[in-house]
């Protein structure tokens, strides 16, 4: 039982923040609400980590495997991949090695290790 | 025949033949999402069956990513420690960063005079799959290619990474793992964890940081970068 109660515990804090989602006035992600409340019910030690540690490991280790069916989803859009490639690939160069340069000298200079 | 039956079989199978072919020649490029999806991309057309047939008989995997998302709460929890000893420099520069990435995008999107739906797609691509198309959804984007686009973003992020930090002279394993989690997500914990123990810790709190703060500043930032672009 305990892996089925340790992932009624992460679909619950799932449907709560889909719930919740669906109340607000303007659009955030019900997934990210229930991150963040589950994460308040850790702090708060309403949720133990024993409740959620062994299924929240292995989604965590096939969270790649989960999104294939979405990555395929892409042949739905060839022709605008056609037509953005460009840009595709530029965005996606310069823009992470920018932000990778940004962070990590930031942090090389702004954090000091004991 | 159940049809679910042959499209979940056939995706587990795909994707567990390529993951051992990558743990075998440990080749960054030959990312496992990235193989599998092109696989079945190509499967699908040779055999002409529509998308939404496959996406339908595959609901059930695609159910769990909410699940998993949530249960980022562990990890955030977990490291809190590492947050609380340095947490507005953490917080400083990861905002920087997802500030700095949006700018970068948008300057390319406005050179190229493309429209605002690709900055609504780009805008998430540096932070961790499930996150990404959640904003990209309620940004408006088209978040299949998000979802590409991000995963091609941590590849490249990893493969950048090393020549980057020794041009920078990065030997902090708190820059490390900072950088790669806020540029390449979980893709970059990976490398993080081939750096080592802080650098792997740091990592998974800067993806899941780096998320949150997406998530809370990307609609504004959004909105201004369209109103100018």
């Amino acid at each position: 039982m305990k892996i089925l109660f340790q992932l009624f515990i992460l679909i619950l804090f799932t449907v709560i923040g889909e719930w919740i989602s669906m109340l607000l006035p303007f659009k955030f992600p019900g997934s990210l609400i229930g991150l963040i409340l589950l994460f308040l019910a850790l702090l708060l030690k309403v949720i133990k980590v024993d409740y959620i540690k062994d299924v929240s490991t292995f989604l965590q280790k096939y969270m790649a495997f989960l999104f294939v069916p979405l990555a395929v989803g892409l042949m739905q859009y060839f022709n605008l991949i056609a037509l953005h490639w460009l840009e595709l690939v530029l965005v996606l160069i310069v823009s992470t090695t920018v932000t990778l340069i940004v962070t990590s000298v930031l942090a090389q200079r702004g954090i000091k290790d004991e | 025949m159940n049809d679910m039956l042959w499209a979940v079989g056939l995706t587990i199978g795909v994707y567990i033949g390529f993951y051992y072919l990558q743990d075998r020649f440990k080749i960054t490029l030959l990312n496992p999402l990235l193989l599998s999806s092109t696989f079945i991309i190509i499967f699908l057309c040779v055999f002409h069956i529509d998308y939404p047939i496959y996406q339908e008989d595959t609901a059930l995997i695609s159910f769990f990513i909410g699940p998993a998302t949530v249960s980022l709460a562990l990890p955030l929890y977990e490291k809190l420690p590492i947050l609380k000893k340095h947490w507005q420099a953490i917080i400083a520069i990861l905002l920087i960063g997802v500030i700095v990435h949006a700018l970068t995008i948008a300057s390319i999107v406005f050179l190229l005079n493309s429209a605002d739906v690709m900055i609504a797609t780009f805008i998430p691509k540096s932070v961790t799959t499930p996150i990404a198309m959640a904003i990209s959804q309620s940004l408006g984007g088209i978040e299949y290619l998000t979802v590409v686009i991000v995963v091609l973003t941590g590849v490249l992020g990893i493969l950048i990474a090393p020549p980057i930090f020794k041009l920078f002279n990065i030997t902090s394993p708190m820059a490390r793992g900072l950088s790669l989690g806020a540029t390449a997500h979980a893709v970059g914990t990976t490398k993080a964890i081939e750096y080592g123990q802080i650098d792997a810790s740091v990592a998974t709190l800067s993806l899941i940081i780096t998320g949150l703060l997406t998530v809370a500043f990307a609609p504004l930032i959004y909105q201004l970068l369209t109103m100018i672009v």
